[in-house]
């Protein structure tokens, strides 16, 4: 039934959208990652109508599906004189939607980060900034490890949708391949080989990772 | 911008949520009992049950929900089985859910303190009876949060069985696209449709943890 | 005596053949038995399927009715909406029995599908910004950005044509899930042309005309919609009964009513296409 001469003709081009989706993904859950963070860190000035803010940046990006806010933003920029290409609105859609999320799991570390061992670096003369940097920090990373990485895989998986936005990643060139040679069997597993093999990756590098914090 | 055209075609963008909406809590539900069993299955000592639990789990997380529904749609065929759209929808988004829920409940059973079963089983309880009355009650309150964000994903996510002929609030605001001519408006109603309907669901979900909540009120 | 027995020997034959026509499937008794078609289209391809009011509608469900009403009285059908790359796949793997959607006929499309008669022309033209002066000739989007549907024929068109163009071809070429978000970046200025069939865009140009513009010149071969069967015997006699049903509102004058009606003009259409020249 599986035809696997078929399997090596799309491979190649298969091969060529993974490494969009690879790359477009990487780039954007490191600036998400970078948001996340400055805006958790953000939160925890004593500043109301900036809590009014990110509650409602967090609560509208988490809200809403992602297709849609990449199709705003890309086929809405523009008539607010905004025309990014494909490809940055791609990151700066996916970045967003990735800072949303990761800032309510920072926002949840800081909050476990014991009050005890603040206040032993206030004592010790740590700056407020130094307090940050060293002790919450750090001890938050920890704890928010496991969460992260479960956001970051649900998020490569729904970088699928970036081909509503003409980004050719991996799925829009299995479609294309399906409307072009009428096959469906072939590369709709191969598309969820290629999916399933990057997302455990990420999920084997992270249990590395968290090993490595703990015993630190 | 000019929404006239869009709030016209409000009752058929209403139509498509309740599709939302009644495929998204069905999914939920049948996730739940299959997320339930995994969960048990994951946790029992017998290895091959486990070995198949977490087989679930690790290609459920692994693949995306489009792909999911695309070969639950286009393959089955081949080997002479019928699916139709809405089975393929609901199967997708069901296995979708539950290997996700497998895990939330599986890091619920965790945190709870060992102590309860042995003093349920000294009193006489069957095992069943200690999984029904004593474990399932608290895993239900310590999870709360984890399945409220999981409820939000699955609506969210259930946009995508646009591309297996359900015609859904995505789709609906498509067809209007194709005939008003006014992409930006129209998703931008739709945007705000997601998020009406995920807020509700946050919202219950936080009313449900604070009734459940064991701190006296 | 022996004419009774020739008689019942017939019968018997009869009986026979009959019985060795239903053990070779056939999708058009399957349809008849179960009392249910079902149909894919790609709602979104003003005029000849879209949704209004919650119906699909336009020129193809106008004719579908038509024949359905006639030949197929009684039958349910069971109408999906389906993005377009899904419709042929789908229809080769079984999802569905037939494909009414204007599909442009080509030949490799041929080799995989077989197509009813000609329900329109599908010559693929260019779609530009009104007023945009710098394109007077399809020619003139060498150096220029440009797109089309993925998985349509017009993209092939357009493939080829730029391939004629020699050295100096287009930027780019962007391939869009539907046409809607292609006309959408034309809109916006992300590309300069959208290559199209000159009566899929009839209903845009006329509902936004500060917008686009359809040039009159068309590129690529003379190409038609039809609908789509399966290859196989089981679907053939599906296929006659298409046939049958849409010729006749050809010689009517029912086709050209409809065509009035829904694109705004009328096509002279051959009855049968032959070898498709793309």
């Amino acid at each position: 039934m599986i035809d696997l001469t078929a399997l090596a003709e799309f491979a190649p081009a298969i091969w060529r959208g993974l490494l969009v989706t690879v790359e477009i993904c990487a780039v954007s859950l490191m600036l998400g990652l970078v948001l996340g963070l400055v805006v958790a860190l953000l939160g925890r000035l004593p500043f109301r109508p900036l809590h009014w803010l990110i509650r409602g940046y967090v609560e509208i990006w988490r809200g809403t599906p992602l297709l849609l806010q990449l199709f705003i933003l890309y086929y809405g920029g523009p008539s607010l004189g905004f025309t990014p290409s494909a490809y940055l609105a791609g990151v700066l859609g996916m970045s967003l939607y990735t800072g949303a999320y990761l800032s309510e799991i920072f926002r949840g570390g800081f909050d476990a980060v014991p009050p005890g061992q603040i206040e032993a670096a206030r004592m010790l003369g740590f700056t407020r900034l130094k307090t940050v940097r060293h002790i919450e920090v750090p001890q938050m990373l920890k704890l928010v490890v496991p969460p992260t990485t479960n956001q970051m895989i649900s998020i490569i998986k729904e970088s699928a949708v970036l081909s509503v936005i003409t980004v050719p990643e991996l799925t829009l060139t299995t479609t294309r391949i399906v409307s072009e040679t009428f096959n469906v069997v072939e590369p709709y597993l191969l598309l969820g080989l290629a999916y399933w093999s990057i997302t455990s990756l990420v999920a084997f590098a992270s249990r590395r990772v968290e090993r490595r914090l703990v015993q630190a | 911008m000019d929404f006239t055209a869009v709030i016209a075609q409000l009752p058929r963008l209403v139509a498509g949520a309740q599709t939302t909406v009644w495929l998204s809590v069905a999914a939920l539900a049948c996730g739940a009992v299959l997320g339930l069993v995994m969960c048990a299955a994951r946790l029992s000592g017998n290895i091959a049950l486990r070995a198949v639990a977490a087989g679930f789990v690790s290609v459920f997380r692994g693949l995306p929900l489009l792909v999911v529904l695309l070969i639950l749609f286009y393959v089955p065929p081949n080997f002479g089985i019928e699916t139709t759209p809405i089975t393929a929808a609901l199967l997708g988004l069901t296995l979708n859910t539950a290997g996700y829920q497998t895990e939330i409940y599986r890091a619920g059973f965790l945190t709870l303190p060992p102590g309860h079963a042995e003093a349920a089983r000294m009193l006489g309880f069957s095992r069943l009876q200690i999984a029904r009355h004593i474990f399932l009650p608290q895993i239900f309150r310590v999870t709360i949060p984890a399945l409220t964000n999981e409820a939000v994903d699955v609506v969210k996510s259930s946009g995508l069985l646009s591309v297996i002929a359900v015609t859904e609030l995505l789709r609906v605001s498509q067809q209007i696209v194709s005939s008003t001519y006014r992409p930006l408006e129209t998703y931008l109603v739709c945007a705000v449709f997601y998020f009406v309907l995920s807020s509700t669901v946050s919202w219950t979900g936080r009313a449900l943890e604070r009734r459940m909540s064991l701190k006296p009120a | 005596m022996s004419k009774l027995l020739t008689k019942s020997l017939m019968l018997t034959l009869a009986g026979l053949m009959l019985g060795s026509t239903a053990a070779r499937a056939d999708l058009l008794d399957d349809i008849k038995k179960k009392g249910e078609v079902s149909v894919a289209t790609e709602a979104r391809f003003q005029p000849f399927e879209y949704v209004e009011d919650g119906k699909i509608v336009g020129y193809g469900p106008d004719m579908m009715k038509m024949v359905f009403e006639k030949y197929l009285p009684g039958v349910k059908v069971k109408q999906l909406d389906l993005p377009f790359q899904g419709i042929l796949p789908g229809l080769g793997a079984k999802k569905f029995d037939v494909v009414i959607t204007a599909v442009t006929v080509t030949k490799a499309r041929t080799e995989r599908y077989a197509f009813t008669t000609p329900i329109a022309e599908a010559t693929t033209g260019l779609l530009k910004k009104a007023g945009d002066d710098s394109i007077k000739v399809p020619a003139d989007i060498a150096g220029k950005p440009v797109g089309s549907q993925t998985g349509a024929a017009q993209l092939q068109v357009l493939k080829d044509f730029n391939a004629s163009l020699g050295g100096k071809g287009v930027s780019e070429i962007k391939e869009y899930v539907g046409f809607d978000e292609a006309y959408a970046d034309l809109a916006a200025g992300r590309i300069k042309a959208v290559a199209q069939s000159g009566a899929n865009v009839a209903p845009l140009v006329k509902s936004k005309p500060e917008t686009f513009e359809f040039m009159k010149e068309t590129i690529g071969p003379k190409t038609y919609f039809g609908w789509a069967v399966r290859k196989e015997d089981d679907s053939a006699s599906l296929l006659a009964l298409l046939n049958k049903g849409l010729l006749e509102l050809k010689a009517s004058g029912k086709m050209a009513e409809l065509q009035t009606k829904w694109i705004g003009f009328t096509y002279d259409l051959p009855d049968e296409i032959g070898e498709p020249a793309q």
